[in-house]
Formats: structure tokens, C-alpha cells, sequence
């Protein structure tokens, strides 16, 4: 935390990951990345009434293998249940593939934190797969660089 | 002429407040100043008393049907406009298209304002496209933050994002910050401004747009805070903002 005054009414420093000294910006750590940014309660709310819909939309088959199903559209406001999804399939499986098919517009929110989870995965000894990308989800992780980390091909 | 994104995907924390009343402000100053409004919500030409947008604006020159200076609408001494437009929301969510999807909004821009020293871009509270056509067309952004927990942790995330950028295109932004709707009688406030002098030395400028009731009220009159009400503290505020932005004022970090 870079405040230290007293009394100190920020309990939680968001730009921690940052540098110190320049302003430069230095990869955020994994918890941080996949942090989402829910801005009110209106958007938990609303991630609150998707949480049943996603429920059902993943197929967990075993204790060491999972498949997700994504839906069509990944954006910022339903990026904290997919967190929290993939978060709990991370922690009791050791192969996770998610089903990209269906993918028709991805924000880059839901990017980021398929990327962090790509991390923690390699550092857990684990693995991410996605599998049938739809072109869109290929579009969206080639603008942004990501397809070679995503391992996912063009 | 230099290209400058404005641009928070958090909402609420003065980006369209900012881009009008600056712009208006470097105008007042002399400046040739272009802006553009890239939000689908069509507030900035709203802001400038624009109210009737049936007609394209920068929708249509980013699918290029139309040349950009088509699109130009003067809408104040030195000072031009150029609306969202009716289908820029249909480009957020574009799937296919003849031309890079990236790459709509700078080849809309290409040498087209070469008369003006700034063009600026009110981005849209989001993280799509529109925001990946934004950062790919300019070299420099502008982030305005309000004094609060959850403007650090929006901050937080676009830095992100911006960082992305930054390695996809090999390139550095010139990334300043304003600090937007400053309540100085909340605790708080100065403990996030703290933050920013600390995280972002030198990169924050040195005038702080505080919040009042006259900045919530002119939009709805088409009037820019220098017009609305000349005198106030707020106008004070952003033609004070807009010498930052000429001289490069900025704050450093308490030692």
C-alpha cells in the first residue's frame, strides 16, 4: 500500500502490482489479474442472477477432468462468475477444457482472465485447453496478442 | 496534431466532462481542436448542443463509407466535432469485416487533421473494440479518475490493459491522469490522490476538477462550463486543466 497516513481509509491497494518508481507497469500478480472490476452492487446483482444459468452451462464430469461450455457472450459484467467458475474447477481438476464454440463476442476482461488462469495453471501443473474456437474468440485473442499464450491456433 | 484517447472503461468518472470542457477550454485558448465522440451513447455531441444525430458520424467514416471530414461539424470557435453516429454500437460488436477490425478508427484518421493541433477521443465506458480501436490509433491517453476506491481499482484494470497494448504493438503511451469530481471534504479523496502522485509521478496534472452541481447541469443546456457559467470555479478549474495540458503541469509525489 503507497498510503501510509494514518487512519488509512483505503483497506485494499489495487495498484499494488504497479512499479513504485516510474509508473511503469509491471505484470500484475495472478490473484490481481483475474480480479474483476465490479463497479456497484447492481453488477453483482446481475452476476448473482447468472450464476444458475452458468451453472448449467458447465459440464464437470470428473474429479480430474473438466469441461466448460462457454457462452456466447463474455463480457466485464459476467467476468466475476466465470472467475469464480473456473477458479473452483481449477482447484480439483488437473485438465480443464473450455468449449469456445459458441463464442460470439468476448470483451478484453474475459481475455485477461484466461490469461491469468493459463498462468496458474502452468504453475499449479496444470493444464487449460481450449477447445473448437470460434472465430470470433480467435479474432479477439489475435488482436490483443494473446493466441500464442491462450495456445490457441489461428 | 496530436491524437489523445480519454478513456476509463469505468463509468461515471467524468470522461465526457472532461473532453468537453477541456476541448472547449484549448479552443478558448487558441488551440484547433477536433474531438470525437466514440461513445455509442452520443453524450459528448449532446454536451455540445448537438441534439438531433440521425445522421452518420464517426460510425460511418470507421466503416468507411463516408470520408471523416465529411463527418465534421463546427461546433464552436476553433473548436469541431464529430459525432458517434447511429451504428457505432453495430462496430462493437462487429464479427467480420472487409478491413481490420483494429484498425477502423486510424485509418478513418489517417492525415485527415493535419490542420489541427489536437483531436481528442471520448472513448465509451467499455473494453471492446471500440477501446481497441482507440488505443491503436493514438499514442497518448488521458485518464480522468474520480477520488474513490472503486476508480483505483478500474484504474488497476485498464492499466492492464493498456500494458497489453503496449507489448502486442511495441509501442509506450504517453498516458497522463486528471483527477475528476474531487470531493475535498471525503477523507478519502486525498488518500487516493496520494496514490495516483505515487504510482504515476509526474503523470497526474496539476489541477484538480472539483466536483460541482454546475458541471452536472450545463450538459442539459448544450453549453461547455465556460459558456454556462463563466465564472465559476468550475470553468476556473478546466481552463486552468487545459494550460496543464499545454505546459505539461503535473504533480509529483510527496517525499
Amino acid at each position: 500500500m503507497k498510503t501510509n497516513e494514518k487512519n488509512n481509509l483505503i483497506g485494499f491497494d489495487p495498484l499494488a502490482w504497479m512499479d513504485d518508481n516510474a509508473g511503469e507497469i509491471k505484470d500484475q500478480p495472478e490473484e490481481e489479474q483475474i480480479m474483476p472490476d465490479q463497479e456497484d452492487e447492481e453488477q453483482y446483482d446481475e452476476a448473482a442472477s447468472l450464476s444458475s444459468h452458468l451453472e448449467e452451462g458447465g459440464t464437470e464430469d470428473s474429479a480430474s477432468d473438466a469441461e466448460i461450455n462457454l457462452e456466447a457472450t463474455l463480457t466485464i459484467q459476467k467476468v466475476l462468475i466465470l472467475h469464480e467458475k473456473l477458479k473452483s474447477s481449477l482447484a480439483v481438476n488437473s485438465t480443464i477444457v473450455i468449449n469456445s464454440a459458441a463464442v460470439a463476442a468476448i470483451d478484453t476482461a474475459t481475455l485477461q482472465l484466461f490469461v491469468a488462469l493459463k498462468k496458474t495453471a502452468v504453475k499449479l501443473q496444470k493444464e487449460i485447453i481450449f477447445a473448437l474456437p470460434s472465430q470470433r474468440f480467435i479474432e479477439s485473442a489475435k488482436l490483443l496478442g494473446l493466441l500464442e499464450i491462450l495456445e490457441v491456433k489461428a | 496534431m496530436k491524437v489523445i484517447a480519454i478513456i476509463n472503461q469505468k463509468g461515471g468518472v467524468g470522461k465526457t466532462t472532461t473532453s468537453v470542457n477541456l476541448c472547449h477550454a484549448l479552443a478558448e485558448a487558441g488551440k484547433k481542436v477536433t474531438a470525437i465522440d466514440l461513445d455509442p451513447q452520443g453524450h459528448l455531441a449532446v454536451s455540445f448542443g448537438i441534439r438531433v444525430q440521425q445522421q452518420g458520424g464517426i460510425d460511418e467514416a470507421m466503416l468507411a463509407e463516408k470520408n471523416i471530414r465529411q463527418q465534421i461539424i463546427a461546433v464552436r470557435n476553433n473548436l469541431q466535432l464529430i459525432t458517434s453516429g447511429p451504428r457505432l454500437r453495430e462496430i462493437e460488436q462487429l464479427t467480420e469485416s472487409r478491413l481490420p477490425r483494429g484498425l477502423l478508427l486510424k485509418n478513418a484518421l489517417h492525415e485527415n487533421f493535419n490542420d489541427q493541433d489536437f483531436v481528442f477521443i471520448d472513448c465509451p465506458p467499455s473494453s471492446g473494440l471500440l477501446i481497441a480501436n482507440a488505443l491503436i490509433a493514438t499514442d497518448e491517453i488521458l485518464i480522468p479518475m474520480t477520488s474513490d476506491f472503486l476508480a483505483l481499482q478500474g484504474l488497476s484494470h485498464l492499466m492492464s490493459t493498456v500494458k497489453r497494448f503496449e507489448k502486442t504493438m511495441q509501442k509506450k503511451y504517453k498516458a497522463l491522469l486528471v483527477m475528476s469530481r474531487y470531493a475535498s471534504t471525503r477523507r478519502i479523496s486525498s488518500q487516493v490522490l496520494n496514490n495516483l502522485r505515487s504510482y504515476f509521478p509526474g503523470q497526474v496534472l496539476a489541477t484538480i476538477i472539483r466536483e460541482a452541481a454546475v458541471l452536472a447541469e450545463c450538459p442539459s443546456f448544450g453549453k461547455t462550463i465556460l459558456e454556462y457559467s463563466p465564472k465559476s470555479r468550475s470553468a476556473s478549474d478546466f481552463r486552468s486543466l487545459a494550460t496543464d495540458f499545454l505546459e505539461g503541469r503535473v504533480m509529483y509525489e510527496d517525499k
